[in-house]
């Protein structure tokens, strides 16, 4: 039998079969090697089963599991459970198992309950053949982001409609009859569409391309563009079945859109401009911008204020469709002739408020502002003509398109100026080919962040860098001395820089300056110093000096540092010096080592004098080889 | 249409039982594995979970060793439970540890010179090392747990004790 580990490391398992081991048992008779080699892996196998068994609590062990969603979940996470220990509780024991992530606090919202109104599954303009059973009634809600979005889009500056309900969703209550919802609700629930309702993100975004759902059963209207329900015209003046569709986050490109551009509609329910009709490169795409799509992933801030900038351009592109560069689509006699929703019509009676809460659908919105185009264009004296900039102080420019209304008496005492002619194209130019800027801001394309949101981001990201190197630069430079390592090796070559020794006081004694210091330890105390012990290890290129202690608690705090080249100094705090230790050999790296003195300093002190400049490390074993309790003070020399 | 079916419950219940007989030592081989209790209990968390993928069948063929395998797979792919942040992310805001295990914990982690030697050695011979030694999975059994044959595990485990050993001898005094 040839001698072999792997047949040795299988007999001490038990895993050779009877012939084997009997074969293996005659051979060790009469091999030594062999032996040897199974007494070692004896050994070893005694080290490894003898390392400490860990006791999971109970509670600690139900609560892994329920977070590893091994089991149900008996108590929700986000109330925060705390974990009962089995035996002997602690403080660390007590901690709370994190709740998981909050949608409502990653998506910024906060979680704040959020009053839905319940529409009525039951009323007859449900299609039928769809009953409300078919309808998951748990999925019924809208996703809040989309609430949410829907809530933050009235930012516009348009006159307030009452809403004596869900005065947070900007939803108007549901009607008395069956079957005439207002369009503010409608679109407020197409964003989830009941049935349909899908938690994906793309979905509350309404990129997804899903096609929308359409009531009574009704095939989508062939101006119906997935995704595109604000270029929808009210159902209602439009005659069109009423489209309910994802809330999109941008505006899809007009390439997208199918069908003859003569049946779709804009948003006053007009025939839309012919995308085919504008020159290469002058389509909804704003050239130039720089900005690339980001997709799906932007904030619902993000989100809101690209829909604000997609209604301008909307509108640019609208009063495009009356300049002489794009032929028009639409006379502004037919926009002009549409009657304007009752809410603008207050606002021309009653003024406007500017900045104040908005609870209009977006249908209501795209409706009015061809008539808020023609508000605009009368009552705003301070359109820039081209060219014409504007200092920090003056008034800053408004978009034409959302210039808000002024009152009555402001625009009785502006005669002169409503009878300026409204803004023509070149003013509105620059804007649209991105050369000037929505509030001095670059234009931005569809479905992209707003560059106030990436600079808010990049300054953060360099103030908390900033932050991050000042403090990293002030822990390291406080310290002198180095982090505690086992195997921190000063180097002896290059020249280090004389440390003071941080335990000398100020004392009559001339102050020791040791040079390339180590510690390593922390605040153990109550150790004696029994012996020292050396050793030759890597071939005999380190000599290892082992400093025995007694029995003490805690690790004991040593520092090491060199007096000129050849003389070492180990500091040993909380540890009592002993009377003698043992001499190393003759012909050794280190020729003595004794008792020493610091001025100062309450803990032992030795000094290990050098016959040659020489690298130290230094760490901490516990125990000692004997199996007795106490600490190892270890140095390595080469 | 794909259609996807809930894991039927025996299979968590099951599982369950598994996890339950063997957390003690799986928390300890994943400890004596890593080094370190935080993310010995991130791994063998993220192992549980992992382990809700694997059918009845495996888990009464192979019993605690498909454990030890799902808790091992999630050592070597540092797969922590939760995730960890990424990026500059993880450099600000340490997260605290979710589930403490106590004062035994802090005895196993104390470190002494087979624990240094333990973890000076390569990864997979120290996993088939502790699986032997310490958990007392058979060769079979370990061959579940590190994916690989019986024959190959008996090497590993020879390996490693050599390894081991030598690395022990060096470093002690």
């Amino acid at each position: 039998m040839k001698c072999s580990l792997l047949t040795l490391s299988c007999a001490l398992d038990g895993e050779l079969s009877k012939e084997r081991q009997a074969e293996l048992e005659s051979h060790l008779v009469t091999c030594e090697r062999c032996r040897t080699g199974m007494r070692y892996l004896r050994e070893e196998t005694e080290r490894i089963s003898q390392l400490v068994k860990v006791t999971v609590p109970a509670g600690t062990a139900t609560a892994l599991l329920e977070r590893a969603k091994v089991i149900a979940s008996v108590q929700p996470a986000s109330e925060g459970a705390v974990i009962p220990p089995k035996d002997g509780p602690t403080e660390t024991d007590r901690r709370l198992v994190e709740p998981g992530p909050d949608p409502f606090n990653l998506m910024g919202i906060g979680s704040q309950p959020i009053e839905i109104p319940e529409p009525d599954l039951t009323s007859p303009a449900r299609p039928e053949g769809s009953p409300a059973e078919a309808i998951p009634p748990t999925d019924a809600a809208p996703a809040v982001s989309d609430l949410e979005l829907f809530r933050r889009v009235p930012e516009l500056d348009l006159p307030p409609t009452p809403s004596p309900s869900a005065p947070d969703l900007a939803m108007g209550p549901l009607p008395e009859t069956p079957g005439a919802l207002p369009q503010d609700w409608l679109i407020a629930v197409s964003g989830t569409p009941q049935g349909t309702r899908s938690d994906t993100p793309e979905m509350a975004t309404g990129t997804s391309g899903a096609p929308p759902q359409v009531r009574d059963g009704a095939e989508p209207a062939a101006g119906a563009v997935p995704g595109n329900d604000l270029r929808q015209g009210p159902a209602e003046e439009s005659g069109q079945t009423p489209v309910f569709m994802p809330l999109p986050a941008a505006f899809p490109d007009d390439a997208d859109e199918s069908g003859p551009p003569s049946e779709r509609m804009s948003a006053d329910g007009a025939p839309a401009p012919d995308p085919a009709a504008f020159p290469p490169g002058e389509s909804n795409e704003i050239p130039g911008d720089g900005w690339a799509d980001s997709g799906p992933e932007q904030s619902t801030p993000d989100r809101v204020e690209m829909m604000q900038v997609a209604l301008e351009e909307s509108a640019i592109l609208d009063s495009d469709a009356t300049d002489s560069h794009v032929p028009p689509s639409q006379p502004a006699e037919a926009r002009a002739s549409i009657p304007p929703p009752p809410s603008i019509l207050k606002a021309q009676e009653t003024g406007w408020r500017p900045n104040a809460d908005l609870n209009l659908g977006l249908d209501d919105i795209t409706a009015a502002k061809p008539h808020l185009d023609a508000l605009a264009s009368s009552a705003d004296p301070d359109s820039p003509p081209k060219g014409a900039s504007f200092t920090a102080a003056g008034p800053r420019p408004t978009p034409s398109h959302f210039t808000p209304v002024r009152p009555a008496a402001a625009a009785a005492a502006g005669t002169a100026d409503r009878a300026a002619p409204p803004p023509s194209r070149r003013a509105s130019e620059p804007r649209r080919r991105g050369q000037e800027s929505r509030e001095g801001k670059p234009p931005l394309a569809r479905g992209t962040a707003t560059p106030r949101s990436w600079t808010k981001t990049a300054t953060i990201a360099i103030a908390a860098l900033a932050v991050f190197l000042i403090g990293w630069t002030l822990t390291h430079h406080a310290t002198t001395t180095p982090t505690p390592s086992t195997h921190v090796t000063s180097p002896a070559g290059s020249k280090p820089t004389p440390v003071t020794s941080p335990k000398a006081p100020p004392s009559t004694a001339p102050a020791i300056t040791l040079s390339g210091t180590q510690s390593f330890g922390s605040s153990g105390s109550g150790y004696q110093v029994q012996n020292a012990r050396y050793g030759l290890h890597q071939n005999g290129t380190q000599l290892w000096v082992v400093f025995q202690l007694g029995s003490g608690s805690g690790p004991p705090h040593v520092t090491t540092g060199f007096d000129g080249g050849q003389t070492l100094y180990v500091e040993m705090q909380g540890v009592a010096a002993g009377t003698a230790v043992a001499q190393p050999p003759s012909g050794e790296l280190v020729t003595s080592v004794q008792p020493g003195q610091v001025p100062g300093f309450s803990g032992a002190v030795y000094v290990l004098r050098l016959s040659r400049a020489a690298q130290v490390s230094g760490y901490l074993l516990p125990g000692s080889p004997t199996g007795a309790a106490g600490e190892r003070v270890v140095l390595q020399l080469q | 249409m794909n259609t996807v079916l809930e894991r039927p419950q025996t299979a968590a219940s099951t599982l369950e039982d598994f996890a339950r007989q063997h957390l003690d030592a799986l928390v300890t081989y994943a400890i004596h594995l890593t080094g370190t209790p935080e993310e010995a209990v991130e791994y063998v968390t993220a192992g549980m979970f992992y382990a809700r993928h694997f059918p009845p069948a495996s888990l009464q063929r192979d019993g605690r060793a498909i454990l030890y395998r799902a808790v091992t797979r999630a050592a070597r792919q540092h797969q922590h439970f939760p995730p960890q942040r990424k990026g500059v992310a993880r450099l600000f805001g340490k997260r605290p540890p979710l589930i403490s295990l106590g004062s035994s914990a802090a005895d196993a982690n104390r470190i002494n010179t087979a624990k240094r030697a333990l973890l000076a050695t390569e990864f997979s011979r120290r996993s088939a090392l502790l699986l032997r030694d310490l958990a007392k999975l058979s060769y079979r059994e370990i061959g579940v747990a590190l994916e690989c044959s019986p024959e190959a595990a008996s090497r590993l485990v020879a390996a490693a004790r050599r390894e081991f050993g030598s690395i022990y001898r060096d470093i002690s005094i």
